[in-house]
């Protein structure tokens, strides 16, 4: 009977050493739901640009991506300082739909303040653009700072009540951080 | 006499000097655990270093390059490109398809802006740079060329997994005993593409957060960035789907970037090779060094299992040696066996019998031990590695080791007590009693 322990004690020692497993091996994990949140910012106010190097890396669209979204969205800064709606028509909507958006941010006045857009113009063409927006299925806030002039203030809240946009009046223009929280809450995107 | 006689007396007779039988058992399974610690150590020392010669993936491998072979491809080691040529799935299907060939991994390398982390580990900013992201089929981790220092590869299809090399360590100030500390950061990673901007032509980003799940020891693909194929392939599409298609950001027009493809052996290396270069591409394996590497790793294995089966000889002789005595002392018991009718050939086997049975016993602790030794080597090299932020070894145990390592000692006994056992069946009846 000993003897027998002793041969199968051997025998799992043999057997032990068989086992050994790999260090370096590499760890089973399962694959990660598909992209769901896909979303562009488009613009010509205080969205910034897109340059990797510069201070802009913390404007708020950037930080809605990083501090709001899920960890699976894909972001696209498409704004572009001091444009218009219209040049945004042929610049940036076309870029931003090839994107299959589900969330875009929308924020144009000063190009077209500055450039003196009608506001009918204006209106037809955010009409158009968030209309594009919203009819690809993105879920759309149109932003606009306190202070612009009521005329295309009122145009920006007229076009995006039509479209089911919500729309978010920035106070604090340079309040980077702020600005991501209100389109957060507008979007009722955890905080 | 039965064989049932002949183990009982056999058996009888080791009981009588327990110390001498335990004595000469020793000295087999110390030789054996020798031959085996040694040939287990070879085998995993060889199997470490063709490793990572071949970069962590199999050592049949071969990159291959999109671009046509010069003349002489087949003979070099490196690529030696010609004039570019695209890569895609029907490629992969003709390369699938030769006879040598047993796996095909696609690779995509794509040039990416990376944004994020803004600060080392130590405080310093850093600022944003350009990266080249490399995707493979992470759902084969064998197969790549890539040797993980800590974490994981990214999970397959993953969009949010990133592993990183060494370079990108060194990047964020840390070297390679420091890898964990990276596990869990997060990269801001752009595809950028050329657009026609109000101003001119501008860079568009796309831009992702990822995850670092792992480290890997070597540059992979010319990269610092290692993620899913899908994610890489992604990336590349929005670049190429630029102004230029991609060309100002240097991304390739090639669908695949380069394939790593898995030969049936180290043999067919070359073969594969050709064949690869009479389809159009040129390729790249080290397969002159690792046959100069696996040449003298085969020299010094040998050296090292001849000192094991030295020790084990000498085993040997020492069981002849010990039976030499037992016969010495047991002259008269073999003149009674054989005057009350034992034959030769009885006594032969009792002593034969005697010598296996040391010499199994003895291989069996001995292989026992010298598993155990090799663990221990392996522990002790693995914790040494694991100081310098390198990828441990998995102890290759050899099945011959354990069937020589218990078969040879007792064939090797059995020859060691054939002389002995000779001279002791020879004696004559007479002479031995009268001894």
């Amino acid at each position: 009977m000993r003897r027998a322990g002793f041969a199968v004690l051997v025998l799992c020692g043999l057997l032990g050493a068989c086992g050994l497993g790999d260090p370096a091996a590499t760890p089973t994990v399962t694959t990660d739901p598909p992209v769901v949140v896909s979303y562009v910012a488009i613009g010509g106010d205080r969205s910034g640009d897109d340059d990797p190097d510069s201070q802009r890396r913390q404007v708020w669209p950037r930080l809605l991506f990083r501090e709001h979204l899920p960890a699976q969205a894909v972001f696209a800064l498409l704004s572009r300082p001091g444009a218009t709606v219209e040049e945004a028509l042929r610049s940036q909507l076309p870029g931003a739909l090839e994107l299959e958006p589900t969330v875009a941010t929308v924020w144009f006045t000063a190009g077209d303040v500055e450039q003196s857009t009608p506001v009918d113009r204006y209106r037809a063409d955010l009409d158009e653009l968030v209309g594009a927006l919203a009819d690809f299925g993105a879920d759309v806030v149109v932003l606009f700072e306190a202070g612009t002039p009521s005329a295309y203030a009122e145009a920006a809240q007229t076009v995006a009540g039509a479209h089911g946009a919500a729309v978010v009046e920035v106070a604090e223009p340079g309040d980077q951080g702020q600005i991501a929280a209100q389109v957060a809450e507008a979007l009722a995107l955890p905080e | 006499m039965s064989w049932r006689d002949v183990a009982a007396l056999a058996s009888r007779n080791a009981g009588r000097r327990p110390g001498r039988v335990v004595l000469t058992v020793l000295a087999v399974a110390l030789a054996t655990a020798l031959l085996t610690a040694l040939v287990t150590i070879a085998r995993t020392a060889e199997t470490r270093v063709l490793d990572q010669v071949a970069e962590g993936g199999p050592v049949s491998g071969i990159s291959v390059s999109p671009a046509e072979p010069s003349e002489d491809q087949a003979d070099q080691d490196v690529a030696r490109g010609g004039d570019f040529r695209a890569i895609d799935d029907a490629v992969i299907s003709d390369v699938l398809d030769l006879p040598t060939v047993r796996e095909v991994l696609p690779v995509v390398s794509t040039p990416v802006f990376v944004v994020r982390p803004f600060e080392r580990p130590d405080g310093r900013r850093i600022g944003g740079f350009r990266e080249r992201a490399v995707g493979v089929d992470t759902s084969r981790p064998t197969l790549i060329p890539v040797t993980p220092l800590a974490g994981r590869l990214p999970a397959p299809g993953s969009m949010v997994d990133v592993a990183v090399t060494e370079s990108y360590l060194r990047r964020m100030g840390l070297d390679r005993t420091e890898a964990e500390q990276i596990l869990g950061t997060e990269i801001e990673l752009g595809a950028g593409r050329l657009v026609d901007g109000p101003g001119g032509q501008e860079i568009s980003g796309r831009w992702r957060r990822l995850q670092v799940v792992g480290v890997v020891a070597q540059g992979a693909g010319g990269g610092q960035l290692v993620v899913s194929l899908e994610l890489a392939r992604s990336d590349q599409a929005w670049t190429t789907s630029g102004t230029d298609g991609g060309v100002e950001l240097d991304a390739s027009a090639s669908p695949y970037t380069g394939l790593f493809v898995v030969a049936k052996g180290i043999d067919q290396v070359g073969p594969t090779r050709e064949a690869i270069a009479r389809l159009g591409f040129a390729s790249s394996a080290p397969e002159n060094l690792i046959a100069s590497v696996d040449n003298y790793l085969g020299v010094v294995e040998i050296v090292l299992a001849a000192v094991g089966l030295i020790a084990l000889v000498v085993a040997a002789l020492g069981i002849a040696n010990a039976l030499l005595a037992a016969i010495r002392e047991r002259r008269r018991e073999i003149g009674v066996l054989k005057a009350i009718g034992a034959r030769d050939r009885d006594v032969l086997r009792i002593f034969l019998l005697e010598a296996g049975v040391l010499g199994f016993v003895g291989g069996i602790i001995g292989t026992g031990i010298g598993i155990l030794a090799s663990q221990v080597v392996g522990a002790i090299v693995n914790g040494y590695l694991a100081d310098q932020g390198l990828a441990g070894i998995a102890l290759v145990l050899p099945p011959e080791v354990f069937v020589g390592g218990v078969v040879g000692p007792t064939l090797l006994a059995v020859a060691g007590g054939l002389l002995p056992a000779r001279r002791a069946s020879r004696l004559s009846p007479r002479e031995a009693v009268s001894a």
